[in-house]
């Protein structure tokens, strides 16, 4: 008898309260009808073998999902990890970047700072690991709920999912052979922003008239800053914007992942906004500081300061006009791949 | 080899439980009468499956079923619902067109 009941309560202390009492008193009145009334402990053994392990016997009760998430979610979670992954470790690491570089006071000289930057890294690298295993934590989570809330119990995927037919192929559009702009290329634009916009707002101390007052790098100091702090801060807004949409504008490159005539049509307005902005502050007198010009006329007294503004005016416009130019190519191009690929396909 | 064979028969065999389950539930049955009755009908179904799946059966409420106390030992009655009976001769009709299309093939 006592074999008995500690089978029972093998099955049952593994199923939820609620229905323990009926499964505990069915098995019993089963397992007593499959016996003869005068039973030996064999005849028990035997009975109790026919049910088998009482593990797979609870857990065919049970009848749960033997999975934290199922094939219905299991493709979305992948993609949700790895999107909101690469999201987060950009972000986490630019603002470390922005706010190292912002906080940065030591002393002048390249040594230190290239000290600096290699600390910097590390913080990076660090909290880039940090933040992966938040992401993995929380979106395992909230998936593991909606897996557990019955979400997945077919609805959502007869619901929101129409009949699949072969005209939904048209509406790909976005879909691609190929992914033309390289994630990495994004990546590199985007630290390129971030460098030069850091660069700029601290140039103060970062950019300007260096000389050897000691030995190696470390004797290297800046005597005297490019640009006239004040003046430029008055430009801070438009500069602010500027970056806003240099980062916008690489997300965007991001997603969309290849060429198209109205990215290349942004790109067009990003480098006219960004040219103009640049000349008009490379032409106004009032940026430069007077002590940088002093020195760069005692070191070269026959070039005219002007002289160096249009050419590198110049070299950025030249730049920029091909850059504008390329996209458009490529837009061009990857229009007519896709149209060969829909013909095709 | 053989675990294939196995595996494949099980999953061969898995719908058809369900059917024969339905199929001998015209009339109240516990869970013991009711392994009895696949028995003699030649029916190899696992104790320990047959009982989780009238439970989940009846959870589906394709059945009922009833404690009856008033012998000396309680028992649980299952019975096909009304649900269960419109279910149960929809599968029947199905299992009898795949069993006609498959005579013919093989």
């Amino acid at each position: 008898m006592n074999l008995i009941e500690t089978y029972i309560s093998e099955v049952t202390q593994r199923l939820p309260e609620k229905i323990r009492n009926d499964i505990a008193m069915e098995l019993r009145s089963t397992i007593e009808d499959m016996l003869p009334d005068q039973h030996t402990d064999k005849e028990v053994e035997d009975v109790l073998m026919k049910l088998g392990d009482p593990v797979k016997l609870a857990s065919e009760y049970n009848n749960k999902p033997r999975y934290i998430i199922g094939p219905m979610f299991y493709e979305s979670y992948i993609n949700v990890l790895i999107v909101a992954a690469i999201i987060s470790v950009v972000a986490s690491s630019l603002i470390l970047f922005v706010n190292g570089m912002i906080t940065f006071e030591g002393d002048k000289s390249l040594f230190t700072l290239m000290a600096f930057i290699g600390q910097l890294c590390l913080k990076m690298f660090l909290s880039s690991l940090t933040v992966l295993f938040q992401v993995f934590f929380w979106v395992t989570i909230v998936f593991i709920m909606l897996e557990r809330s019955g979400v997945s119990k077919g609805d959502i995927y007869t619901r929101k999912k129409k009949t699949w037919s072969p005209s939904d192929l048209y509406q790909l559009k976005k879909l691609v052979p190929k992914r033309q702009i390289p994630k990495a290329e994004v990546f590199f634009s985007l630290f390129w922003t971030a460098i030069w916009a850091i660069i700029l707002f601290n140039s103060s101390e970062m950019i300007g008239w260096y000389e050897q007052s000691g030995k190696g790098l470390e004797g290297l100091t800046l005597k005297a800053p490019l640009f006239n702090e004040e003046v430029l801060f008055s430009y801070a807004p438009f500069i602010v914007l500027l970056i806003l949409i240099e980062v916008g504008l690489a997300i965007y490159k991001f997603f969309i992942g290849r060429w198209t005539y109205l990215l290349a049509s942004l790109n067009l307005i990003y480098h006219f906004i960004s040219v103009g902005l640049f000349c008009f502050m490379l032409t106004d007198e009032t940026l430069y500081n007077k002590l940088f010009l002093e020195k760069l006329y005692i070191t070269v007294p026959n070039v005219p300061a002007f002289w160096f503004v249009s050419t590198i005016a110049t070299i950025v416009a030249v730049f920029s006009i091909i850059e504008i130019i390329s996209g458009f190519n490529k837009a061009n191009k990857s229009n007519t791949v896709m149209n060969q690929w829909m013909k095709n396909g | 080899m053989s675990e294939l064979i196995f595996s494949l028969k099980t999953e061969l065999r898995r719908g058809t439980l369900t059917l024969a389950v339905l199929s001998q539930l015209q009339t109240p049955q516990y869970g013991y009468s009711l392994a009895q009755r696949l028995e003699e009908n030649n029916v190899s179904i696992d104790q320990s499956t047959l009982y989780p799946l009238l439970r989940r059966l009846e959870k589906q409420e394709l059945l009922t079923s009833e404690w009856d106390t008033t012998e000396n030992r309680p028992r649980k009655y299952y019975l096909l619902s009304e649900f269960g009976q419109e279910v149960f001769k929809q599968l029947k009709e199905e299992w009898h067109n795949t069993s006609m299309q498959l005579n013919s093939m093989l």
